[in-house]
């Protein structure tokens, strides 16, 4: 067995040299991800797809593809867009209304890529197009960046 | 079931407010299998769920450099509807504490020994898991376990500490806490990892497992090793594995490992084709044989399984 053990080594030792530049960075399904049970695993995402996204759209009250109506929605909404001064009901003026779009970016390098990725998403948001309003840059926990955007439909 | 009953019915498990900071997921896979096994009398066509499950994980963040995390996943079978009398078995279920300085878990779940296998098992789930002739797959009740944050482009290690209380799923025989640990280098294109268990499956016994993934264009390699060692046996097995992504949609694999560790002269050959549907849902099929040399006839094992199944990841 220390043969076995031996070669084991020389071999992963001999591939330390393979370069990662054709690394596949996609974020991987999230049971899968959870099945790693990798702690160090980058944050991705999951906001739009399977069960989860549809839970994500389902409580956003107001917005298209919303199903259900709860007693928070109100103050979920409330806490994600910010109503212009002149205009308070959020739900009934939507063109009038800023919205907001944020994602956790692992590092500075990345942060163009994302947003990027975030960008399509307003405009399936956005049927007519849309304003960005504002970008924001927060500070998250070990080196990880908000991208938060804010928009406007046209 | 409708969605807006289904969205009704998980979001009413948890507060609505904080729905925004769960991720929910969870997979169905089901294959219908012809299982010819020398212990029955009769080969036999079974429908067999293979770790169907739903989890939600999530976290919170205290301040810029500490967060809250935590897991809760449930095992469901899709054959039968009970697992025993359970509907649900519990799996990974953790809560934590993540920091600059690494992470804290506590709870039930999967040991680093475990998590060492990375992907390097394509049949994992299905007849052909590794665990039909290796030690060390376990998933341990009442563990508290600290990983390290990744460092030098990849390396990371785990040390879980197996606490002395009996109980859970998971029973332990002797008085002593165990400890397991691992430490590896990932990355996309290849992976590898040391690994071992002291006292964790009982008292006296101790695990090392090597694991090893190498990625290179459409193909994927992978090798296991392991020694067992309980203080009356002293084992070893080892396991490699092969996959060619011949398109985009199409996957064939191949899985080979013998081991002395779980039974005599265990071994386990699998081949598999896979086609991709979307990312979310795989048709797949597989032939696994299972052999042995045990003594005892009611341990002896030359099976063959031919099955074809989807699994779909929601």
């Amino acid at each position: 067995m220390k043969k076995l053990y031996s070669s084991l080594l020389i071999i992963w030792l001999a591939s330390a040299g393979i370069p990662a530049a054709f690394a596949d960075e996609e974020c991987a399904n999230a049971v899968d991800a959870a099945d790693s049970m990798n702690v160090n695993q980058k944050e991705c995402d999951y906001s739009d797809q399977g069960l989860n996204g549809f839970l994500q759209k389902a409580f956003k009250k107001g917005e298209e593809g919303a199903v259900l109506n709860t007693a928070d929605d109100e103050n979920k909404n409330a806490a994600n867009t910010v109503p212009l001064a002149h205009n308070q009901n959020a739900s009934r003026l939507a063109g009038n209304i800023i919205l907001q779009l944020s994602a956790e970016v692992e590092s500075w390098a990345n942060v163009a890529l994302v947003k990027q990725q975030m960008l399509p998403k307003l405009m399936e948001r956005c049927s007519k197009g849309f304003t960005v309003v504002s970008e924001s840059y927060l500070p998250l926990a070990m080196g990880r960046i908000e991208l938060r955007i804010e928009y406007k439909c046209l | 079931m409708k969605k807006s009953l289904l969205a009704f019915a998980v979001a009413s498990l948890f507060p609505i407010a904080a729905v925004a900071d769960v991720v929910v997921y969870g997979k169905a896979n089901v294959s219908i299998q012809h299982a010819d096994e020398q212990a029955a009398a009769d080969s036999q066509v079974e429908l067999v769920s293979n770790a169907s499950r739903i989890g939600v994980k999530g976290g919170e963040e205290i301040n810029s450099s500490l967060k809250v995390i935590y897991q809760f996943e449930y095992q469901t079978e899709v054959d039968d509807g009970t697992n025993g009398s359970q509907t649900f078995g519990q799996r990974n279920i953790y809560l934590g504490l993540q920091g600059t300085a690494g992470t804290f878990i506590g709870g039930h779940f999967d040991t680093p020994t475990k998590v060492a296998q990375e992907k390097v098992d394509l049949f994992n789930d299905l007849e052909g898991d590794i665990t039909q002739i290796f030690k060390g797959e376990i998933r341990a009740s009442n563990i508290v376990q600290y990983t390290t944050p990744t460092f030098g482009g990849g390396f990371a290690g785990s040390v879980a500490y197996v606490t002395e209380e009996n109980n859970g799923t998971t029973p332990r025989t002797g008085d002593g806490a165990g400890v397991s640990a691992s430490f590896g280098y990932t990355s996309p294109v290849f992976y590898v990892g040391v690994a071992m268990d002291q006292d964790v499956e009982a008292e006296d016994t101790d695990l090392v497992r090597l694991v090893g993934r190498l990625n290179v264009g459409a193909f994927q390699f992978g090798l296991l090793a392991e020694n067992y060692d309980n203080g009356i046996v002293d084992e070893d097995g080892a396991l490699v594995s092969a996959l060619w992504n011949l398109t985009d949609k199409w996957v064939a694999k191949a899985q080979y490992g013998q081991s002395e560790v779980k039974m005599a002269d265990g071994e386990t050959a699998s081949i598999g084709l896979d086609y991709k549907m979307t990312k979310a849902a795989t048709l797949y099929s597989y032939i696994t044989t299972v052999e042995n040399d045990v003594i005892a006839p009611a341990a002896q094992r030359d099976d063959t399984y031919v099955g074809v199944g989807m699994d779909f990841k929601f």
